[in-house]
């Protein structure tokens, strides 16, 4: 039992920043702006939430900072892809150099310095209970994680805002039409979605392994991406998603400890031949219209009447 | 005649008016608190040392033809000694080297030379098996974890003497290794370690560049050791000693001869006796015994009188694969790519 | 509006100005201070140090009277009385046989040692009774220690970590840190001097407790009189001038990003963007936007390097004399540019068909794997020249594999292209990461990760010492651009991507004719993959792509997906970043202010040409 406490605690852990990501880029996606920049946003969050706690000693103003950064940095990419409807994949690719570049500038000065962590807590009844434990002995910023998760999926869920958010994302015209302001959806969208990843990212540098070292996040962002799509743009199947991608990342060791023989590398394939199994799995049409990728993923919309 | 004289004491005097130039060339960025920053020390310290040496340096240069634009570049802009640190630059640096025939190459951890190509090296080993000692000593589950970042033979060496030294102290203890297949991914190389924790590991030891796998073993209470710089300010409680790397001592040497002319391309691979490498301060909970014994092996190293690699070695396999008596050849250590007894772990198999 | 720019524009002047003057006095001041401070640190930091081994001396003079001289169990009884007194690590004595007495029984057995050819031995049996000799320093966590030697009779004692108590605490207390190169003293006590030298330059901003240590011999002290070694420069100045710096200039850069984001904000809520429908733009104002972009670029790099304290004209002219008047960079940018100008060639096909094509990069490390596969472990024993001929067919078969599942699954089941092709250049990268650690490891290379190298080579063009690779651009460029705009494929893919629908109701073979463009575009990656094996890779190694493909698709978006424009932008965007490369060298950037100016330079690009597309315009809200 408490070794799958353990796994569970570990998959709880490791598959946070992914699903702040992740939430964070389908808040974008849902709108129907793909932001490929996610390694930069979670580089950013992480640098700025890093040097905040630094200077300042107080790790919630480090989350808010960098909460705050990716807000801006959404507004930007907002800006430039929605306003001024530049090409979504080239200005991602954009941020991820940008943000990678700007955050190892910014982080110079705070290699090798070390924080006080963002602080740990055990729900008192909850954190006794196997396997509920390994959800319930974490830090705060995975507690956050919950509630932002439930926030997402109330909103993406249950609301007039998700209903028009996915109208948006679907056919932005028709939207339109109805009344929608598509442009304001999808500004909100991208800058929220922003501020998400950059929480992600300041989950590794203020609690799972606090420190600053350029490129820490190490394709993270990446994966957050492949797990929307894996998820088919719903948020519970993100969450489902992240801890199965963080469950891989922190099986993997106690599978080698066990001494079987499988190529580490070959096992790296996995996630992304898993998705791709996914994809094609859940491609049928009948499937599509249930479950659905936003189908102006991707494209700018111009209005009619502004030719 | 009179005139080649003028030139040849002109090209002194500008010799003498301008700096020697020597450039690097890192594979990862300066800021990975590991081996580049550790390199970048070594730089620092030979600006210091010889103040006419200007040095300049270009960060995460990945391997491949990236390294050979960026070396032709150095040698290029008048950079006369140019150091290459990675493993992965050799082909270039045998390839840009023969370009510029004036300029003299030294490759870190590689193998091949040429007219103006030396290698170097430092044999961390020696420092793995002093921080094994310290590791086969504190640990009571007899059961050390180890996460190490690549299968090669430059980190199943490191392994090796570290077991063989925890081993030494603690003829029970046993190594587990797990790979994570990165230099460097901190978060990664935290879970890895804290899977090495729950398997009953009680001391974390690695190869990687950041202080991850330290983070986790203070959080849980265990202890750990540091690997190419002290790591000890990211696990104060935790952190018992680190293998670290002094590159400064040897880039002066390695300068200085070439500025006195004396330079020729041979491999060095030095170790204790240069101060290359060197072990981070103990943790005061180290037992006195066991840091006389860590001192006292520390000082056979220095005069050269201990070999880490020594028969009887058997391999985890149970196979005897150096006889006793014999002493591996720095040939053999070169290339060493099997686990001694005591390791618990695989290595992916080579198709030869 | 007006009142509110006028007002804004204030604010914003004012920020500037209180930033830049609150910096210009904030760090004169406090290198005032701080140099006067300096020589008053030393001072006090000496004396303590004086104390420290003052206090060590009178106590180990007051317990040599006593010092037994029978077993060496009474030997030991004393050294852990001493130990007691000093708070030192340990004690421990070298017989004049050579043996050691240690204060405690070890549990292991040592192996032998004699230290008394030991440098500190000499020093010590030459010292004056009630007289000591430190030899050596530590630095432990912040804590300073000393080994410590001296002489009663015949015996001599050695002293580990002696902590430096007082030392320590000033150090402490003034939040310096320094690095002890040494502590010595060949006649007494009194003449200690500190040795400091801060190895880190000032802005370095890397702390860590143990520094290089500096060896006395390059310093010349072992020829001479004790003397301060380098300069002493507390890093607690260079951080209080920095602190006031970053304050400072925060504060303003704050007000500043704050005004201009509030700016944004009101000005978006009373006016609106309006994009005009694409013009299809002649050729000569594509060359203009591009320049103007070309342009823009440079001016925002400009601006980063005034930020950063340097020349911008000097950091341009550096640049681009680098890049593509010099003979070295010339090189470089050439060897750069085949794989990324092939790889933007065959994107073209692609994006003209109305799809992304991010997997450039996978495809390109898959046509290198399929070369190292044919031409190193299948085809060794074949003639060079069908070597060649074989692998390049082969590997351009295997990068328009690699593009194929991603078009398959795009026109039959509607996976989206972007993010399987990106998904795929995972695997491929770790497929070869799985091939150089495994596998195909050479044998010939001591178990490092790297394959034998290609028996065929490409050669070099002698006057410019770029392989003859670079040969296959213009090829592959004519080869596409026919088929791009002469060949029938050309027509299908450009109605395809100007609207699907439209162009499947007017017969096109849609499906057919984007699975063929996505094969095209890999089998060109493949191409370039082979074409780089040959001529400049050789062999396998983890990461020899720096992200080659994903350089190509921003050429490819910038060129307008004009094959022939792919011919000059680039090797001019591989140009302009391998010139950006060049400041790292000579202006001391960090690479990451590299990576930032690309993404500058990215955005700046296709925002103008945006601009040029669409002309925007501003209208006020409400009105329309």
């Amino acid at each position: 039992m408490e070794t799958v406490d353990a796994i569970l605690q570990a998959t709880v852990r490791a598959g946070t920043p992914l699903l702040y990501a992740a939430l964070g880029e389908l808040v974008t996606e849902k709108s129907g702006v793909l932001n490929l920049g996610v390694e930069g946003f979670m580089l950013m969050g992480a640098v700025t939430g890093f040097v905040t706690v630094n200077i300042a000693g107080l790790p919630l103003l480090g989350v808010v900072v960098a909460a705050l950064v990716g807000f801006i940095m959404g507004v930007l990419y907002a800006l430039l892809t929605v306003e001024f409807a530049l090409n979504q994949v080239v200005t991602g690719l954009a941020f991820v150099l940008g943000g990678s570049g700007l955050s190892g500038f910014l982080g110079k000065a705070y290699i090798g310095k070390t924080i006080s962590q963002v602080p740990s807590w055990t729900v008192p009844v909850l954190g006794n209970i196997p396997i509920l434990k390994g959800f319930f002995s974490q830090d705060w910023l995975v507690y956050l994680s919950y509630l932002v998760f439930f926030t997402v999926w109330y909103f993406v869920k249950r609301t007039r805002i998700g209903v028009e958010l996915s109208a948006v994302g679907e056919n932005p015209r028709s939207a339109d039409s109805a009344g929608i302001n598509v442009y304001r959806y999808r500004f909100i969208a991208t800058a929220v979605g922003g501020s998400l990843m950059a929480l992600g990212g300041a989950h590794i540098s203020l609690a799972y392994a606090p420190m600053w070292i350029e490129n820490m996040t190490a394709g993270r962002g990446w994966i957050a991406l492949v797990i929307v799509i894996f998820a088919f743009w719903d948020p519970t199947r993100v969450l489902l998603g992240a801890y199965l991608f963080g469950g891989v990342s922190a099986l993997q060791y106690r599978v080698q400890t066990l001494n079987i023989e499988i190529s580490p590398y070959i096992l790296g394939m996995f996630p992304y031949l898993v998705t791709i199994g996914v994809m094609l799995f859940f491609s049928s049409e009948k499937a599509k219209k249930m479950l659905g990728a936003p189908r102006s993923l991707g494209k700018p919309y111009l209005r009619e009447g502004e030719k | 005649m009179k005139r080649a004289g003028l030139l040849v004491a002109v090209l002194l005097m500008i010799r003498v008016i301008f700096a020697l130039k020597v450039g690097f060339v890192y594979v990862g960025p300066v800021g990975d608190a590991g081996w580049t920053y550790a390199h970048d020390r070594g730089r620092q310290y030979l600006e210091k040392v010889l103040p006419t040496v200007e040095t300049a340096y270009f960060e995460s240069v990945s391997e491949g033809v990236e390294a050979a634009v960026k070396l032709r570049q150095l040698a290029a802009s008048g950079f006369e000694l140019i150091y290459a640190t990675s493993y992965g630059y050799m082909d270039s640096v045998i390839e840009v080297a023969k370009e510029f025939p004036n300029t003299v190459f030294m490759h870190c951890s590689g193998f091949k030379r040429a007219e103006n190509v030396g290698t170097y090296f430092g044999r961390i080993y020696q420092a793995d098996f002093l921080v094994g000692i310290v590791a086969g000593a504190m640990t009571e589950s007899n059961l050390i974890g180890y996460v190490a970042p690549h299968p090669i033979p430059e980190v199943v060496r490191g392994i090796n003497a570290f077991t063989l030294g925890a081993r030494l102290v603690n003829p029970k203890a046993r190594v587990k290794v797990v790979w994570v297949n990165a230099w460097f991914d901190p978060a990664t190389e935290k879970e890895a370690a804290l899977s090495l924790i729950e398997a009953g590991c009680d001391v974390i030891a690695h190869g990687q560049d950041s202080p991850a796998a330290n983070q986790a073993a203070q959080e849980k209470g265990v202890w750990s050791i540091g690997y190419n710089t002290d790591m000890s300010k990211f696990a104060p409680h935790s952190h018992l000693t680190a293998a670290i790397w002094n590159w400064g001592p040897l880039y002066v040497e390695i300068t200085k001869s070439f500025i006195d002319g004396t330079w020729k391309s041979e491999d060095l691979w030095p170790g204790f006796e240069k101060g290359v490498v060197d072990i981070a301060p103990l943790h005061p909970v180290v037992p006195k015994s066991v840091v006389k014994l860590v001192e006292t092996y520390k000082y056979l190293f220095q005069k050269g009188e201990y070999k880490v690699f020594k028969g009887p070695l058997y391999d985890n396999k149970g196979n005897l694969r150096v006889k006793e008596g014999e002493v591996m050849s720095d040939h053999e250590i070169w290339d060493m790519y099997w686990f001694v007894r005591g390791v618990e772990g695989t290595l992916p198999k080579s198709g030869e | 509006m007006k009142r509110w720019n006028a007002l804004f524009v204030a604010a914003l002047v004012a920020a500037v100005i209180l930033s830049f003057f609150g910096y210009k006095r904030a760090s004169g001041r406090i290198f005032e201070t701080g140099t006067k401070a300096l020589t008053e640190v030393l001072t006090e930091l000496r004396s303590s140090l004086e104390k420290d081994l003052f206090i060590a001396l009178s106590q180990i003079n007051s317990l040599v009277l006593e010092t037994p001289e029978g077993t060496q169990t009474e030997l030991r009884y004393w050294m852990q009385h001493l130990l007691d007194k000093l708070g030192a690590a340990d004690v421990y004595c070298v017989l004049p046989n050579g043996e050691s007495v240690y204060t405690y029984e070890l549990p292991f057995a040592l192996p032998p040692i004699d230290e008394r050819s030991e440098d500190w031995y000499q020093r010590a049996k030459e010292m004056k009774p009630g007289s000591i000799v430190i030899f050596s320093w530590k630095d432990v966590r912040g804590r300073y220690v000393v080994d410590l030697a001296f002489r009663v009779r015949d015996l001599v004692f050695r002293v580990s970590e002696y902590p430096l108590k007082s030392f320590s605490e000033k150090l402490a207390n003034d939040k310096i840190r320094l690095t002890l190169a040494a502590l010595s003293s060949k006649e007494n006590v009194k003449s200690a001097v500190v040795l400091a030298s801060n190895v880190y330059k000032s802005g370095a901003g890397i702390e860590i407790s143990q520094m290089t240590p500096v060896n006395l011999e390059d310093v010349g002290f072992l020829e001479g009189k004790p003397a301060i070694v380098g300069e002493l420069e507390p890093s607690w100045i260079a951080q209080k001038r920095q602190g006031i710096r970053t304050f400072w200039t925060n504060l303003g850069l704050g007000i500043v990003i704050g005004i201009l984001v509030l700016w944004i904000f009101i000005f978006f809520r009373r006016y609106r963007l309006i994009l005009r429908s694409p013009l299809s733009l002649t050729i000569a104002q594509q060359a203009l936007s591009s320049t103007v972009a070309i342009f823009t670029a440079l001016i925002m790099l400009s601006l980063l390097v005034f930020m950063l304290g340097r020349s911008p004209f000097e950091a341009i002219k550096e640049m681009i004399a680098w890049a593509f008047f010099t003979r070295a960079g010339i090189i470089e940018t050439l060897t750069r540019s085949v794989p990324v100008t092939l790889i933007a060639t065959g994107l073209c096909v692609t994006f003209e068909a109305g799809m992304w094509n991010i997997g450039g990069e996978g495809q390109f490390i898959l046509g290198a794997i399929a070369t190292t596969g044919f031409s190193v472990l299948l085809l060794k024993d074949w003639p060079s020249l069908a070597v060649l001929i074989v692998t390049l067919i082969v590997a351009a078969l295997a990068g328009a594999l690699w593009a194929l599942g991603p078009a398959l699954m795009k026109v039959k089941l509607g996976v989206n292209e972007i993010l399987s092709t990106l998904m795929l250049n995972y695997v491929a990268l770790k497929l070869l990461d799985y091939l150089v650690y495994g596998p195909w490891k050479s044998a010939k290379v001591k178990n490092f990760p790297l394959t034998d190298p290609v028996p065929v080579t490409l050669g070099k063009i002698k006057a410019l010492n770029v392989h003859w690779g670079v040969l296959s651009i213009p090829i592959v460029v004519l080869i596409v651009w026919f088929l791009m705009r002469k060949a029938v494929f050309g027509f299908e893919w450009k109605a395809t991507g100007l609207g699907f629908e439209a162009a499947r109701q007017s017969g096109v073979p849609v499906q057919k004719s984007q699975v063929l463009a996505l094969s095209l575009s890999g089998a060109v990656a493949g191409l370039a993959g082979a074409i780089h094996m040959f001529g400049a890779q050789y062999v396998l190694q983890h990461g020899f792509s720096p992200g080659y493909g994903y350089t190509a698709i921003i050429v490819a978006f910038i060129s307008n997906l004009n094959p022939i424009a792919v011919l000059f932008a680039g090797p001019l965007i591989t140009g302009l970043f391998v010139g950006n490369a060049r400041l790292e060298l000579t202006m001391g950037f960090p690479v990451s202010v590299s990576f930032l100016v690309q993404g500058i330079i990215l955005v700046s690009v296709i925002l103008i040409r945006n601009l040029f597309l669409h002309r925007p315009k501003f209208v006020k809200r409400g009105g329309t």
